[in-house]
Parts: C-alpha cells; sequence; structure tokens
C-alpha cells in the first residue's frame, strides 16, 4: 500500500524573535491541514521531529505541546533522531498508516535554536555526536564535518572552491524561496573562501544555519487520498539506517555507509534506480555533507562529487537539481523541522507548485536527511 | 544552562579508559575498539571480547582547528582536533593536538599520547583529565 501526502506547511526560517517553539510548531500544523483542506477532527495521530527542545527551550514533551496547541485529544508523540528527527516522524506516519492503525496523520518537525547563545546552540547539537568520546574534547559539529572535508580532499583531490559551489548554487536556489529561505540573496566561492574560519578548512559560509523554524505535512491511506485532495503525491519507498555514533569509529571517513545503505532499501522499495529521480533534496549541513550526498546516493562515482557539483549537474535545469529550496545552508536548518521540510519541497515540486526554482517535468523526487555525523540517516521517496 | 558534566560519576567510570587508552578487542577478529564495546559488530555472540590498552602512540588520519568552540573551551581555542591510527593495529582515537604549530599538522604525522587537563567546569566543577596527542620528539631513543 502507498501513502498519499495531501498538504504541506512551513513557516518563514530564521531568527525569529516574536515567536516561541510552540508558536512555530503551532503554524507549521494549521498551515498544512489548511492546505490539505481537512478539519483537525479528521486527523487521526500526529508525530513530531524535534531535537532538543529540552536544552534549547526547557521544554520537553512536545507530543503534548502541539496536541494542546492545536486543541485536539488524539495520540501526539515527538520522534528523536537528532537532525533526522523530521524524516524519522515521517516514517513513523508512514507505519501508522500502512500498519492500519491510522487513515491520516500529521507529521511535523519544529526547533527554536535562537533564545540562547551560539555557544550553548553548538554544545547542544554535540549531544547529535559521540558525548563521551568526541563532545569531551572539545569536538563541534563543524568539526567532525571538517575531519571528514579534509581526508575527502587529500583522498580524493577535492578542492574548497568545489565545496563551495554547493553553497553558491544553494543560496542562488535560495532567492527563489523567498517565502521560507532565512538567507535568500547570492553568494560568490570568494566570499565562501574568505568568509571567518569555524573549522579549517570549513568557513563560516561552508555551514548551514542556527534556526527556528517549522514544517509539517498531512499523510493518508492512497485510496482516501482523492477525497480531500485532487493532487496528492504518493510516498513510495523509506529507508532508514544506522552507524556509529562517532565517527572515529567508522571504516570510512569520506562517505556515510548509512546513506549508502539507507538509499538502497528506499529504491528497491520505490522500484526505482538513482535514475529515475529527477529531483532531491540532500543533508548540506556543511558543504562537504552536500558532496558525500551525491556520491552516497549514487548520483556520480565516488570521489568526483566536488566535480559533480562544480560543473553545474546539480542546478535547476542540471542532470539532477539538487537543494531547489536552498537546502539547509541558504533556506535554514531547524533540525527537527529539516527532514518535513525537504519533504515538502518535494512535494511543491512534484505537486508543480515551486514557482520559479520549479523543476519542468518532476514526476519523482527523493529527501535525504542525516542526523548526527551520519549515526542515522533517512532517504524517502516520493512520486506524484 | 545546566551542564550536565558536573556528574562527577559519569566522568570516574570511565577514568581507567580515559586515562590509560584502555578499550577492548575482539580475540576471534583481530579487531580493537575504542570507545570499548562489549558486542563484536562483525563476529557477535561468537566473538571474544578482552580489555586492552592500546599503543600510545599513532599517526594523524585526519585533522581540524578549531576556531569556533563549544561552551567551555573557549579559552583554549583556537585548537587543533586529531583522528589518530595508533600503531600495533590499534584503532582510531579522537583527541587534541597540542605542542604542535597548526603549520605542522599533517596527515601521517607521528604522535604520542600526552595526559592533560582537558576542560573546567566553571569555577565550582570538576576539573577533567584526559588524554592529547602531542608530536614525537623521541621516537628514535
Amino acid at each position: 500500500m502507498r501513502v498519499a501526502v495531501i498538504g504541506v506547511g512551513l513557516t518563514k526560517f530564521g531568527e525569529v524573535w516574536t515567536k516561541s517553539l510552540r508558536d512555530i510548531a503551532l503554524e507549521a500544523g494549521v498551515k498544512a491541514i489548511s492546505d490539505a483542506n481537512i478539519s483537525a477532527a479528521d486527523i487521526d495521530a500526529m508525530f513530531i521531529g524535534n531535537m532538543s527542545a529540552g536544552r534549547f527551550s526547557g521544554q520537553e514533551h512536545l507530543g503534548a505541546l502541539v496536541a494542546d496547541q492545536v486543541g485536539v485529544s488524539i495520540p501526539s508523540t515527538r520522534v528523536e533522531g537528532a537532525c533526522a528527527s523530521g524524516s524519522l516522524a515521517l516514517r513513523e506516519g508512514l507505519s501508522s498508516i500502512m500498519s492500519g492503525l491510522s487513515d491520516v496523520v500529521l507529521v511535523g518537525g519544529a526547533e527554536k535554536m535562537t533564545d540562547i547563545s551560539t555557544e550553548f546552540a553548538t554544545t547542544g547539537l554535540m549531544g547529535a555526536a559521540d558525548e563521551e568520546w568526541e563532545g569531551f574534547h572539545g569536538m563541534t559539529f563543524p568539526g567532525l564535518y571538517a575531519l571528514m572535508a579534509r581526508k575527502h580532499m587529500n583522498d580524493f583531490g577535492t578542492t574548497h572552491e568545489q565545496l563551495a559551489c554547493a553553497a553558491v548554487k544553494n543560496h542562488h536556489n535560495a532567492t527563489m524561496n523567498k517565502d521560507v529561505a532565512q538567507y535568500p540573496f547570492e553568494i560568490t566561492v570568494d566570499k565562501v573562501l574568505n568568509s571567518t574560519m569555524i573549522a579549517d578548512p570549513l568557513t563560516l559560509l561552508d555551514c548551514s544555519p542556527i534556526t527556528d523554524g517549522g514544517a509539517a505535512i498531512i499523510l493518508c491511506r492512497e485510496d482516501l487520498a482523492k477525497k480531500y485532495c485532487d493532487t496528492p503525491v504518493y510516498v513510495t519507498g523509506s529507508g532508514q539506517a544506522s552507524d556509529t555514533l562517532a565517527l572515529h569509529d567508522r571504516k570510512s571517513l569520506t562517505g556515510l555507509q548509512a546513506a549508502v545503505d539507507a538509499s538502497r532499501t528506499a529504491y528497491k522499495m520505490a522500484g526505482i534506480g538513482v535514475k529515475d529521480v529527477d529531483v532531491c533534496e540532500v543533508h548540506d549541513c556543511f558543504t562537504i555533507a552536500e558532496v558525500m550526498a551525491t556520491e552516497d546516493l549514487g548520483f556520480c562515482k565516488k570521489g568526483v562529487g566536488g566535480k559533480f557539483i562544480e560543473d553545474g549537474n546539480t542546478q535547476i535545469g542540471g542532470k539532477i537539481p539538487v537543494n531547489t529550496s536552498g537546502g539547509l545552508k541558504a533556506c535554514g536548518h531547524p533540525v527537527g523541522a529539516t527532514g518535513i521540510k525537504q519533504a515538502s519541497e518535494i512535494i511543491m515540486q512534484l505537486r508543480g507548485d515551486a514557482g520559479k526554482r520549479q523543476v519542468q517535468g518532476a514526476e519523482i523526487g527523493m529527501t535525504h536527511n542525516v542526523g548526527g555525523s551520519g549515526a542515522t540517516c533517512v532517504v524517502n521517496i516520493f512520486r506524484r | 544552562m545546566i551542564m550536565h558534566r558536573t556528574s562527577v560519576p559519569m566522568l570516574w567510570r570511565r577514568f581507567r579508559n580515559k586515562y590509560h587508552l584502555i578499550g577492548t578487542y575482539c580475540e576471534k577478529c583481530k579487531t580493537g575498539f575504542y570507545p570499548p564495546r562489549e558486542v563484536c559488530p562483525e563476529c557477535r555472540r561468537g566473538g571474544k571480547i578482552v580489555e586492552k590498552k592500546f599503543s600510545n602512540y599513532g599517526e594523524i588520519v585526519t585533522y581540524t582547528v578549531i576556531s569556533a568552540p563549544p561552551a567551555g573551551f573557549e579559552k583554549g581555542a583556537p585548537y587543533a582536533l586529531a583522528i589518530v591510527k595508533m600503531d600495533e593495529n590499534g584503532p582510531n582515537v579522537l583527541g587534541q593536538v597540542v605542542d604542535c604549530d597548526f603549520e605542522k599538522l599533517g596527515m601521517g604525522l607521528r604522535v604520542e599520547t600526552t595526559f592533560r587537563k582537558i576542560y573546567e567546569d566553571g569555577k565550582e566543577g570538576i576539573v577533567q583529565y584526559g588524554l592529547k596527542f602531542m608530536p614525537i620528539t623521541h621516537e628514535n631513543l
């Protein structure tokens, strides 16, 4: 059985001083419910992706918080898998419908990250890595990806200019996504190379930002979808895989095995190959992550991801457009919401609702959402 | 914000591992684990896990210099962190690299462990110690 998506809702991403976690979660949920043209009474269950509300806002018990705000008494559950929390919530929604437990499910994600200082946010995010063996030594997330970037550069000759091309492209795409994107402006390769050093070789503009934001979608049993919606999109494949929490414990430091495994599971379930994918949102928490994703998903061979991006293959109009939303880099990265935002972008693309950034004729789209430095990866495939 | 690092038992139970580079080792597939594992991912229940002290010498596999540190590490920034492959077929280990100019950092640089202060948990919290790396200065002695 396939599952349909009948509604999407996104908040404006950014440093949103006027809104709290509950405001953001509610806004995304209400937008998705309105877009699906259903009422809250039609929803059987909710799954909310959130990484770190306890650390970022002092608030746990997110499932109940969202049910409270929406004004419903249905089952509502928080799902956590670091930066992949959103896609995990989506998978919980799929399970709930495919098992017959629910007919209509709201899956959402929300994160409020700017109520604390950057240092505390950096520390909080390290909870996604191995606290006892990485955080203990003063490691940071940019640091972990810098270790991978350095190794990728050494082993394959990848250049910082090539990494920067991913950020430049994503900022360009974000200029066509002004309603949601945190940074809808152009940057240049030179600007990336010369911005403040964060974790050598990664500079500020190699890194995704700290963001407040929420996203929600409405899932529904395939046979009920036409009742609510003329243009349903279907979830046809989903894969999830795990790897060691600590980066230094992995066999490879130049790719994410969990992404390879999750994508192969998803391709098999959807009955497609990588060449069938028309548009993809990948987890570019850092520029090197987008390079590794293009390789891990199979868009290009191992080691040539940097050149593949530099040559324009992943631009809109290229061989495989990647991160049309602006990606985590320019659209923003409210960690728990990111997986659902990626799904929302793909759904808009498949509906033909993506405006100036529309990939013409897109029929199959994919999301790649990573938790931590690759300890969790979820790949979901959608079809119109 | 409450930092959980103030827990004494949380640090105390890892003293042996963190002070002496002690992890575990599967005698069946001859693989070292640091952090220590109780179950070998390859051999599963067929493996034989024993405690093992690893070599204090190794070489840098990859490295970075942190300019934007997390809370509590501000005073030390910028500082170098590296993944080091320990000698005698030891595991990869993460740690800071000290007493080394950043320009001298490189893949393959030979390093040894050194016992240092890692982190001071504010004015009232406990001081945490552990291993860092420094370039080998006396390898041929």
